[in-house]
């Protein structure tokens, strides 16, 4: 699945349509409408804000009046936004008359939360800037991205425990465009990590190398190559001892007036959210600098890319359940 | 590891009526066995031991390809024939089938939820082994099994999703909280389970409680022939004398929530919906008005020590609203018709809520379940919500509390976790790793 944007859509539009289309049927046509709305799902205020001005324009198109909530109106709606795993619940309780006892009608949507997964937040004014570049449901070990053609095309290439699979875009979307299997006798360890050299042309996991021109994958070749300590070191990655923990790491060159500059991430274990935070390493010291970036799991890969300008990263989004491939950089603050 | 539950057996197929092992059961289980079908902790179907799947219009028939090269623990490859070997007499409205690398299975009726029905423990693929036990193709291996007391899982080095991290896990069954709570203190034990009253005094101690989101229910069940409680009236002055509040807060320590629908707010999403108002003035009153009126006999498991602090409390809130009531203490297998109403604690078996309410009301209200069925499949919140209402019309079904699952986790204990819907699918112990051990 590629990255997208759902925030552009709202996607309670939808929702607020079938759900005033079936009060309506509870009520007598222009009654005054008293409605009250109570969150209890995971849905953020501003959020919620906008279902409530979306929900009272749908009533009103109706025919039907907004009361005040101190005046008093033939019709009460408590409307309680819920939710389970699958789905946004919505549920209306609908009382006819004011009194305690009078009709009371239940009145249910739900939506889907699969189509209403926010997109992670990217408007912060902070110095490092992360743009995702694809997620899926299976484990990413490492990425790349091939430059574009004449037609600006570009390639995105992802290595996965059992593949090493090409994308190229069309019209703007991500197309499979082919998939080399990486055969392995025996199962990969727990934690495998893999990385790809763009430069090289090359793909290695433990004790396996698959090589060839990556703008011709159907003649790549996947062969097994010793199991030495450089090859496992070569796979390790930076890493740097943050409280204690030795943690990811990435070091890019010169930017914002320093020689260099340290990415990290948190020291949280799999099961927690994560960060990547900038560190300035002058003097043997590390110090940080900025607001780190936030992710919604933990930071599996972080690589430098080969400018030293950027660093890739592979995490894992623990609300989505999706391992994603992100571009991290560093810009100024001015 | 330490539990309170004696598992008796291992076995996926199982049909274990005691609450507190089939908890202890469900929870060991994964470490062995696998299903075809994984649910992750938004409760979506993820591949397994089966990497995709598809079905025809109706979805009376799907297709599950095998992941390839996996192997059971003795070493025999998971192959279509063995995966239908485990799965043939699961369900009788099942035909299963095998060809190529699929596995397939065909039902009486439309199976869109077959996905999630597969994620159901009950459903991992087991292979009887030559020596008679019972192996799967989890990340753990049985090494030793003494029924009921102690059990050793060791690494699967052949493991499919790559070797645990944790060479083996020993368990220790049927320790007494106490016990659990301090081996757990004194690093004897990394993992234990807690009941609800022991939470405190762990925190207090600051020790790492791991809370899951509810996975069992507690209601009463009133017994359909028994003539003291046709009166609807006699079951209704019981449910509104009960003060479901203070069972949370006093012997569950605030580690549970009240319970007015079958289905909790996490699974359903309506839960909230429903209310039963504490009323024992209108419990009294309605009580007053039974003539003769009869003295109830509620009928609670023996082997659990929380079902007998809740009956009590229960006696204690109906014989406040005037309610002539006794209690029974009987093991859980026990058959016996000597009672007019049971307290039950029920585990909830799928975090799919058409599932889940089937198989609950499968044992609260047998025949009651057919209903279910006849629901649109896959039912939309607001069916499931007029089918569980349907359900609890006529106090015959009264929910009480939802519990938790809760876990004490040494200090030292790393990739220990269990969110969401993952809460009914058991201990998850690929990842775990222990500081400070050799891996």
């Amino acid at each position: 699945m590629a990255a997208s944007n759902p925030q552009d859509a709202r996607w309670w539009d939808s929702a607020v349509d079938s759900f005033v289309a079936k009060i309506a049927g509870d009520l007598k046509p222009r009654a005054a409408i008293s409605l009250a709305m109570k969150n209890i799902s995971s849905l953020d205020s501003a959020t919620v804000a906008g279902i409530r001005a979306s929900l009272e324009i749908a009533i009103r198109r109706r025919g039907f009046a907004l009361a005040s909530p101190d005046a008093k109106a033939s019709t009460t709606i408590e409307l309680t936004l819920s939710e389970n795993l699958q789905d946004y619940i919505w549920a209306a309780v609908i009382h006819r008359g004011t009194h305690k006892d009078d009709e009371e009608q239940v009145e249910i949507v739900s939506v889907s939360r699969a189509a209403a997964v926010p997109a992670a937040s990217s408007d912060r004014a902070m110095s490092l800037q992360r743009q995702i570049i694809w997620q899926q449901a299976g484990k990413i070990l490492d990425f790349a991205m091939i430059a574009g053609d004449a037609n600006g095309r570009f390639a995105l290439v992802i290595l996965e425990p059992e593949r090493l699979a090409f994308y190229k875009s069309v019209t703007g979307q991500l197309q499979l465009d082919g998939a080399v299997t990486i055969a392995h006798e025996k199962p990969w360890p727990r934690d495998v990590r893999g990385k790809i050299d763009l430069e090289a042309q090359s793909a290695t996991l433990p004790g396996v190398r698959c090589s060839g021109p990556f703008d011709h994958s159907e003649t790549i070749q996947c062969s097994e190559t010793a199991l030495d300590k450089a090859g496992i070191a070569q796979l390790a990655g930076g890493s740097v001892e943050i409280s204690g923990r030795d943690v990811e790491a990435a070091k890019l060159g010169a930017v914002c007036g320093m020689d260099s500059v340290l990415l990290a991430s948190g020291t949280g274990d799999w099961t927690q959210p994560d960060v990547i935070r900038a560190y300035s390493s002058a003097e043997q010291q590390l110090a940080a600098l900025g607001t780190p970036l936030d992710y919604a799991g933990p930071v599996l890969v972080l690589w430098g890319s080969s400018d030293r300008r950027s660093a890739r990263v592979v995490s894992r989004n623990l609300v989505t359940g999706m391992y994603e491939a992100s571009i991290v950089s560093v810009s100024c603050n001015r | 590891m330490e539990i309170g539950a004696s598992v008796a057996s291992l076995d996926p197929a199982s049909n274990v009526v005691n609450a507190s092992e089939t908890s202890g059961e469900s929870d060991l289980l994964p470490l062995v066995f696998e299903t075809l079908v994984v649910l992750d902790a938004n409760g979506v179907p993820q591949p397994g031991l089966a990497t995709s799947w598809n079905h025809d219009s109706a979805a009376r028939i799907w297709k599950f390809h095998l992941r390839p090269g996996v192997r059971f623990q003795d070493g025999s490859p998971l192959t279509p024939d063995s995966a239908v070997s485990a799965l043939a007499n699961v369900d009788p409205a099942w035909h299963v089938s095998s060809s190529a690398d699929t596995v397939s299975i065909e039902t009486s009726a439309p199976a869109p939820d077959l996905p999630f029905l597969l994620a159901e423990s009950r459903h991992a693929l087991a292979r009887r082994a030559d020596d008679g036990n019972s192996v799967g193709t989890g990340p753990f291996r049985t090494t030793l099994w003494q029924a009921g007391k102690r059990a050793v899982f060791s690494a699967n080095p052949d493991y499919w999703a790559g070797r645990p991290f944790l060479d083996s896990v020993e368990v220790t069954m049927g320790a007494a909280s106490q016990t659990r709570t301090i081996d757990l203190q004194l690093g004897k034990a990394d993992l234990v389970d807690l009941p609800p009253d022991m939470v405190r005094r762990a925190t207090d101690d600051k020790l790492r409680v791991s809370v899951t989101v509810p996975t069992d229910l507690l209601a009463l069940v009133f017994e359909a022939d028994r003539r003291a409680v046709q009166d609807g009236r006699v079951r209704e002055a019981l449910v509104r004398s009960i003060d479901r509040a203070a069972i949370v807060n006093f012997i569950l320590q605030k580690q549970g929530e009240t319970a007015a629908s079958l289905l909790p707010e996490w699974l359903s999403g309506t839960a909230f919906l429903f209310t039963v108002p504490v009323d024992p003035a209108g419990a009294h009153s309605l009580w007053e008005h039974i003539k003769p009126s009869p003295t109830l006999v509620l009928r609670y498991d023996s082997d659990g020590a929380l079902e007998q602090a809740i009956a009590e409390r229960i006696t204690v809130d109906a014989r406040a609203a005037g309610i002539s009531i006794i209690t029974r203490a009987l093991p859980a297998a026990t058959k016996s018709a000597d009672y007019d109403v049971r307290l039950v604690r029920l585990q909830l078996s799928s975090p799919e809520p058409r599932a889940a309410l089937s198989d609950l009301l499968d044992v609260l209200s047998p025949g009651s379940s057919e209903d279910v069925e006849s629901l649109p499949n896959p039912a939309s919140a607001e069916e499931i919500y007029n089918r569980e209402r349907g359900s609890l019309d006529g106090f015959r079904i009264v929910p009480l509390v939802y519990l938790p699952r809760i876990y004490g986790v040494g200090n030292r204990v790393r990739n220990w976790e269990i969110r969401g819907g993952n809460a009914l699918e058991g201990w998850q112990l690929g990842d775990v790793w222990v500081e400070g051990e050799a891996q």
